[in-house]
């Protein structure tokens, strides 16, 4: 019989250690609390959030809850509660909707293509006053018709957005001012 | 390449002569950004630069930002309610280069309308006009000292809008710097 060759061994390890992760699934439907993701992620369904807004702050759809992770969209949308301007947040609101949270997040990444739609307040928004988000990606995400800014930054720094499409965003941002990003 | 299509309300502030909404705003405290390559179109206000001194160093350049906006909200509720470029920023303290736009509200010289770029679609097919290379200032300042930013409203600092040919230009830039 014939012995495998220690470097034969040696080959079959790398390949085992370097063999790419799989990506957790967010399965298709509505849900009604926040998905939180700690490692990289893909939509493998439209999803519709029906999140109430019962927190003080942003109550997201989606909170990224690791840095240095990777939401993918795969051609999916994510879509909220409001067709603007009925039902829209008002600024004195203290708990309010959002599509896609990353806040005291550093190099996370938000992968279209994909939709988001139809929130309270903002489709994306990038941190919060006292607590930044640094070294974050957007790219090909179309952010459409959310009541308030398509992408909100606060304390956002380091930052990339690049061939995404901001449409028919604040649409009833009752006097905040707001738009596209 | 980003895309602002449409966004914003006129009548977003009641019985307001001029809108506060935007396809790109930069506000409260809003520093040190790079926005290039991008198409602002249909929006109330195209690009719009918020109050208070504190938005400074940005650079706006090679970007469309025309339809600004559209005929039909001017007819409504007349011109003043928004401009391609709305700048509410003291004269000078951001820098408008080489932007295809046609107007202009705010202080300072007017960087509107200015239709000169060739935008002839760039080898990606992107728009971006082949004679306006990245050029050192703007890279540099892309990496300027990060300024913390709190109790605003926004605040993008060191921020890039872009098409994603930049990235390996500003890596050369890291590394000439290195030598």
């Amino acid at each position: 019989m014939q012995r495998a060759r220690p470097a034969a061994i040696l080959l079959l390890a790398v390949v085992t250690t370097v063999a790419p992760a799989v990506a957790a699934e967010i399965k298709g439907g509505t849900y009604t609390s926040t998905i939180p993701i700690f490692e990289d992620s893909e939509l493998v369904g439209d999803v519709t959030c029906n999140v109430p807004p019962t927190m003080p702050g942003p109550n997201a759809c989606i909170s990224f809850a690791a840095d240095h992770i990777k939401l993918r969209l795969n051609g999916h949308t994510i879509t909220g509660q409001v067709t603007p301007p009925t039902g829209c947040s008002v600024p004195a609101d203290t708990m309010y909707g959002v599509g896609i949270e990353a806040i005291d997040r550093t190099g996370v990444k938000i992968e279209g293509p994909g939709i988001i739609e139809h929130f309270h307040r903002w489709g994306i928004l990038l941190g919060l006053t006292g607590h930044p988000a640094t070294e974050v990606t957007v790219k090909k995400v179309t952010v459409y018709d959310n009541c308030w800014s398509g992408m909100q930054t606060v304390s956002t720094s380091d930052s990339t957005f690049e061939e995404n499409v901001f449409a028919d965003d604040a649409g009833g941002s009752n006097g905040a001012s707001c738009g596209g990003t | 390449m980003n895309t602002f299509y449409g966004n914003g309300a006129a009548t977003s502030k009641a019985n307001a002569t001029t809108s506060n909404n935007f396809g790109l705003g930069l506000l409260g405290v809003s520093q040190d950004n790079l926005i290039e390559n991008n198409k602002v179109g249909g929006n109330v206000n195209g690009v719009y630069l918020g109050g208070g001194g504190q938005v400074t160093g940005n650079v706006i350049r090679h970007n469309v930002i025309a339809g600004n906006p559209p005929a039909q909200v001017i007819v409504t509720f007349g011109r003043p309610i928004g401009a391609d470029i709305q700048n509410f920023a003291p004269a000078g303290t951001n820098t408008f280069d080489d932007n295809y736009c046609l107007t202009y509200a705010g202080a300072g010289p007017s960087p509107c309308p200015d239709v000169r770029i060739n935008r002839e679609n760039g080898e990606n097919g992107d728009d971006r006009p082949s004679r306006l290379a990245p050029r050192d200032d703007a890279i540099s300042m892309g990496l300027t000292t990060l300024k913390l930013m709190w109790g605003d409203p926004a605040a993008f600092v060191n921020t890039v809008f872009h098409s994603g040919r930049m990235l390996p230009l500003i890596s050369s830039a890291l590394r000439s710097r290195g030598n």
